[in-house]
């Protein structure tokens, strides 16, 4: 029988890791991001696909050291606060259809990077409205950008792309 | 006593019985009525138990059946395994989060459940073991699931919860399967671990495979304080892991920790892995380790066969390459037959 409470024991405390590291993660973003609850919302669905191409990234420069890995990781979600926040990244708007399938990330293939996504046709633009300057609380996450440059071929393109 | 040696019991009757008869026939031995009538009803006696006690097959007719329903449970195990994780891809996206999230997580738990209740009414653990396969099944489901689901960051500590719950089912229910599962599991969750903390990209395990060397010795070690139902899983992954990880660095330099020159460094890995092999046939037809013997016996074969492509495929024309393979092949025919009849010879 301990084998069996051993094992309950094991999957609950996964999900529940899982869960409250997710709780926690979001309840930082938003804050430190001053999203609201909707832009956080779609942060929710964005950021893992963010996440991804950064991992894909690393995988390319394995020699990245770990604490620099932390940083990169924690540049994603800057990233898709400075997509959601300023409108900057059309192509990185979700479509409507995105929002019902969470499960189903749709990564734009990304030029200069060496991922390897298999290129897929445009994503419908969700109410784009481009900014020509960025937010005050956002600027900051410009400087930590230019600091990924070097790690980060993707955020470059993100910075660059008007 | 447990159900594989009470099956090798009946099997010894049953031969007994069967050469009893030939002797008889063919003159050699008489025994008179009586005493066959009290073999008879001993071993009969004996088989009914056995039957009754573990559920063993006490006629070849039977015994070809277990063997279906041995692959029928695998071939279900894998289908229902599939099963899940096919419908959990159709209808995932119409869930809220909540819901997905606790579906992943009761559905290894309902597995459990239903393997817990099967465990008590069967004695064969058929539908157990299916049913084991599944949980784990659903395990890594879960876990690989919620990286995209709440964007917890994947790592090799999953592989280590993998094997937790393999080894913990395979301890549970005394099942082979979720053995090898676990052992698969914790073999790999060593290898990449150290590469994961020092910063490495740690989802390629073919990458600097030294570390899968080590773990495979650990695998082995572990292996010889096991009861002998599980023993032979241990040899039989700790061999899996040698053999893969030297015919990795054998056929490419590169991927070792080691800074050397590739071409030397796969000249090392070649003769340490033809060694190794050597040893694990000797070893095994010494402790009667089959399943050692079989896979040190391929792992020699693969690795010069690997060599030997790599060494002549581009030097020498395709009629060449093919008939030096075949006069190697025969001189390890004669190598092993050689080493069948020194056996004959000095049994102990």
């Amino acid at each position: 029988m301990k084998q069996l409470i051993a094992i309950v024991v094991l999957v609950v405390a996964a999900n529940a890791f899982a869960a409250t590291s997710y709780w926690w993660d979001r309840t930082q973003v938003r804050s430190e991001f001053e999203l609201s609850e909707e832009q956080c919302v779609l942060s929710d669905i964005t950021r893992n696909r963010s996440i991804a191409m950064l991992r894909c990234t690393i995988r390319h420069t394995s020699e990245t050291p770990w604490p620099k890995r932390r940083e990169l990781e924690r540049l994603g979600y800057a990233a898709i606060a400075v997509n959601l926040g300023s409108g900057w990244i059309e192509d990185f708007a979700p479509d409507p259809a995105f929002l019902d399938h969470k499960s189903h990330f749709i990564v734009p293939a990304t030029q200069g990077n060496g991922m390897t996504t298999t290129a897929l046709p445009p994503m419908p633009v969700r109410d784009p409205t481009p900014l020509t300057e960025a937010p005050p609380h956002l600027r900051k996450f410009r400087a930590k950008i230019r600091i990924g440059r070097l790690y980060q071929p993707s955020l470059v393109r993100l910075e660059s792309n008007p | 006593m447990d159900r594989k040696s009470a099956q090798e019991r009946v099997n010894r009757i049953t031969a007994f019985m069967a050469e009893l008869r030939e002797l008889d026939r063919e003159g050699v031995l008489h025994l008179s009525e009586e005493q066959r009538a009290a073999i008879e009803f001993h071993h009969s006696s004996l088989a009914t138990a056995l039957e009754r006690d573990f559920d063993v097959d006490t006629t070849t007719g039977a015994e070809k059946l277990s063997l279906a329903m041995k692959i029928a449970s695998g071939l279900s195990a894998l289908a229902l395994s599939l099963a899940l994780y096919f419908l959990v891809e159709q209808f995932w996206g119409r869930l809220p989060l909540p819901a997905q999230i606790g579906i992943l997580a009761a559905a290894p738990l309902a597995a459990v459940a239903l393997a817990e209740l099967a465990a008590r009414r069967e004695r064969t653990l058929y539908l157990t073991s299916v049913l084991c396969a599944i949980a784990i099944a659903a395990f890594v489901l879960n876990l690989s699931q919620l990286p995209n689901l709440l964007s917890v960051r994947s790592s090799p500590i999953s592989l280590a919860l993998f094997a937790a719950m393999s080894l913990l089912l395979a301890d549970r229910y005394r099942l082979r399967l979720p053995l090898f599962f676990g052992l698969i599991f914790a073999t790999s969750f060593v290898a990449m671990f150290p590469r994961w903390i020092a910063g490495y990209s740690w989802q390629n395990l073919y990458e600097r495979p030294e570390l899968l060397i080590l773990a495979a010795v650990g695998v082995g070690l572990f292996g010889r304080r096991q009861k002998p139902d599980f023993a032979p899983m241990y040899r039989l992954v700790c061999g899996l892991a040698l053999l893969v990880s030297f015919l990795g660095l054998a056929t490419s330099g590169d991927i070792s920790f080691l800074t050397l020159d590739h071409k030397l460094l796969e000249a090392i890995y070649t003769l340490a892995g033809l060694a190794t092999a050597a040893f694990g046939i000797a070893w095994g037809i010494r402790r009667d380790w089959t399943e050692t013997t079989v896979l040190a016996s391929v792992g020699v074969v693969l690795l010069l066969f690997s060599k030997m492509y790599d060494w002549l495929w581009d030097v020498v024309p395709p009629y060449l390459f093919f008939l030096l393979i075949g006069v190697i092949s025969l001189a390890l025919i004669a190598a092993f037959r050689y080493a069948r009849q020194r056996l004959k010879e000095n049994p102990a």
